[in-house]
């Protein structure tokens, strides 16, 4: 599997570009890395809002929470988390916070 | 051997009337017979004989024209090539004559398949290297995986290859860890926790139900989501990418159920319509996956099986009951959402407003549906579509080709989850050809891969002015609700 270097941090990824190692592997260059990639001019406190989220519901379910718990932990609509993750909750958000690509026809 | 001769040639070659000829042949002096197109044939002996009696040389020679040193100096020259071992059927990958051995080599599964060429590989050389025992070389390509198994190769083949089936093989035949991107993880996903996604069961409800009370107050007065509701007419199962990514992509059918008085429920366990052994080449997982829609419909005692969903859940569902369940299709009945959509409107059962969509609208035939449901149960939905669109729509239009013929989207076969979206982009660009060519402004499919890829990949990337929906999203959109008091 591929490993990518950023900010002295190394990574294996997946052939999605995903985190093999999910959380382990994951730390704050990987989150700045993913921005580079997912475009995000700027993270914000609501971005880290969103990849808590997303951990927690994964430390407790072993899945990618659906986007209406998503919006309800966050307390952002649905069109608020598409504007701060462009590719969508399950694309962007997910390989951001460490998470594995979700298994569906999302 | 023959010889062919018109009788004007012949009289030219030995100098004498074509009436001298045509008198030779009908005294039985030229023992020729008449042939098609106004042709004469004959023994090559008897020509060569009339050659001799004539002092002339035969002007072709029924023998090899390759000079045999040319030939000698060919045959060294391939012995340096290495020699494709024959017969190591120990590996085979197909075991049917009509997955291999009856291809003309033609090509012309090459020519419709819109990534020949990509990888270097198209649908004639897989055949062609299954029939040479290429086991390892196929297994290990991608190629198999980029295919969407449209089935136009299929439907082209003058040999009646089964191309399709032949592709699932070789990918059943990839270790499990090695199949690309999450398609594997959806699969045991699913069998352990009965939906792709691994949506636990309380937050499934939770959903279910504010979603109902949602759609109560937006026009469907009194309505409440059915969750578990025995001896309903319905049970209806659910694509998982909607509950978890568009969970209100879901209303669109409580829509038009409400508005139908249709009785029908959703299950609150093994609820998953998605079927991704069809795509893995597992027929374990699919028949468990199908066996767990059979034990619903027992459980919950209801009539009709609705698959409103991407097309291959449809289609590998009902292959499903067909090849391992065909007790439980005497049980109950399996409808698409074209049966059920074109029951309501021709029953009277839901009302249109065609004046809501005027624009040009065209609709994209879903492969599952349309070719392959058709070669695979001898039934397709073609014309049942049509007829819906033009219940809603005043202005439709057609792509070419379509029905039968028509290019899938890019994004069947799984290749929507896949990691392969440069390859999936580039087949997707017949089908925005297609769509600018019918000059269309609205683009409708029956399909969530189908509009999936439309919407949010080829839209984008091939720069098309279309709006995409559902074809049960066409309808809800269209239907005049009573008004509320």
């Amino acid at each position: 599997m591929p490993t990518l270097e950023h900010n002295g941090s190394t990574f294996t990824v997946d052939e999605d570009g995903f985190l093999l190692k999910g959380m382990d592997e994951w730390n704050e260059d990987w989150v700045d890395y993913v921005k580079g990639t997912e475009g995000i001019a700027e993270l914000t406190e609501e971005h880290q809002k969103v990849i808590d989220a997303l951990q927690e519901y994964y430390k407790k379910n072993g899945i990618a929470p659906m986007v209406r718990i998503l919006s309800k932990t966050t307390g952002f609509p649905l069109k608020r988390i598409y504007e701060l993750f462009p590719s969508g909750p399950g694309k962007g958000a997910c390989k951001m916070a460490g998470l594995p690509k979700p298994t569906g026809c999302v | 051997m023959m010889y062919e001769f018109k009788v004007s040639e012949m009289a030219e070659e030995f100098g004498v009337h074509r009436n001298t000829i045509r008198n030779w042949i009908n005294a039985g002096t030229l023992p020729a017979t008449e042939g098609p197109g106004r042709k004469y044939l004959m023994k090559f002996d008897d020509y060569q004989e009339l050659c001799e009696k004539f002092g002339r040389k035969p002007h072709i020679r029924p023998n090899s024209h390759v000079d045999l040193e040319t030939v000698k100096s060919l045959e060294e020259k391939n012995s340096e090539l290495p020699v494709i071992e024959l017969g190591r059927f120990s590996q085979k990958i197909y075991d049917d004559p009509s997955w291999g051995d009856s291809c003309l080599t033609c090509g012309t599964c090459a020519s419709a398949c819109p990534i020949s060429g990509v990888d270097g590989l198209d649908p004639r050389k897989i055949v062609r290297m299954a029939f040479l025992s290429m086991e390892e070389d196929l297994i290990k390509s991608d190629w198999p995986w980029k295919c969407t198994m449209c089935g136009k190769c299929e439907n082209v083949c003058p040999a009646n290859i089964e191309i399709v089936q032949l592709i699932r093989k070789i990918r059943s035949r990839r270790k499990r860890e090695l199949i690309p991107g999450p398609i594997q993880r959806g699969v045991t996903t699913c069998l352990e926790r009965g939906n792709n996604l691994g949506i636990p069961k309380e937050d499934f409800i939770a959903l279910l139900e504010g979603l109902g009370q949602e759609l109560a107050e937006d026009g469907c007065p009194g309505f409440a989501t059915p969750i578990d509701a025995h001896g309903a007419r319905i049970l209806t199962q659910v694509n998982s990418k909607e509950p978890f990514a568009e969970p209100d992509d879901m209303k669109w059918w409580w829509r038009i159920f409400h508005a139908a008085g249709e009785s029908w429920t959703i299950s609150s366990e093994n609820w998953e319509g998605v079927n991704w052994g069809l795509f893995s080449g597992e027929d374990s997982s699919m028949k468990t996956v199908v066996g767990r829609i059979v034990d619903n419909m027992r459980r919950l005692n209801c009539e009709v099986l609705l698959l409103p969903e991407s097309g291959h859940a449809y289609y590998a569902t009902r292959y499903g009951l067909n090849r391992w369940y065909p007790d439980a299709l005497k049980e109950f009945k399996v409808a698409t959402l074209f049966d059920l959509l074109l029951g309501y409107i021709q029953g009277g059962r839901i009302r249109l407003d065609q004046t809501r969509h005027p624009q040009k609208t065209v609709y994209q035939d879903p492969c599952n549906y349309g070719r392959k449901s058709l070669r695979t149960f001898g039934q397709g939905y073609f014309e049942e579509a049509r007829r819906i669109i033009s219940s809603c729509c005043s202005n439709m239009v057609e792509m070419e080709p379509n029905r039968e013929a028509n290019y899938c989207c890019g994004a069947g076969g799984g290749a929507w989850a896949m990691p392969f979206s440069a390859e999936r982009i580039y087949y997707g660009r017949m089908k925005a050809r297609q769509i600018n060519e019918s000059e269309a402004e609205l683009v409708i499919t029956a399909c969530h891969g189908c509009r999936d890829q439309l919407q949010k990949s080829l839209v984008q990337e091939y720069d098309l002015e279309v709006q995409v929906k559902y074809i049960w999203e066409l309808v809800a959109d269209s239907i005049i609700l009573p008004k509320v008091a």
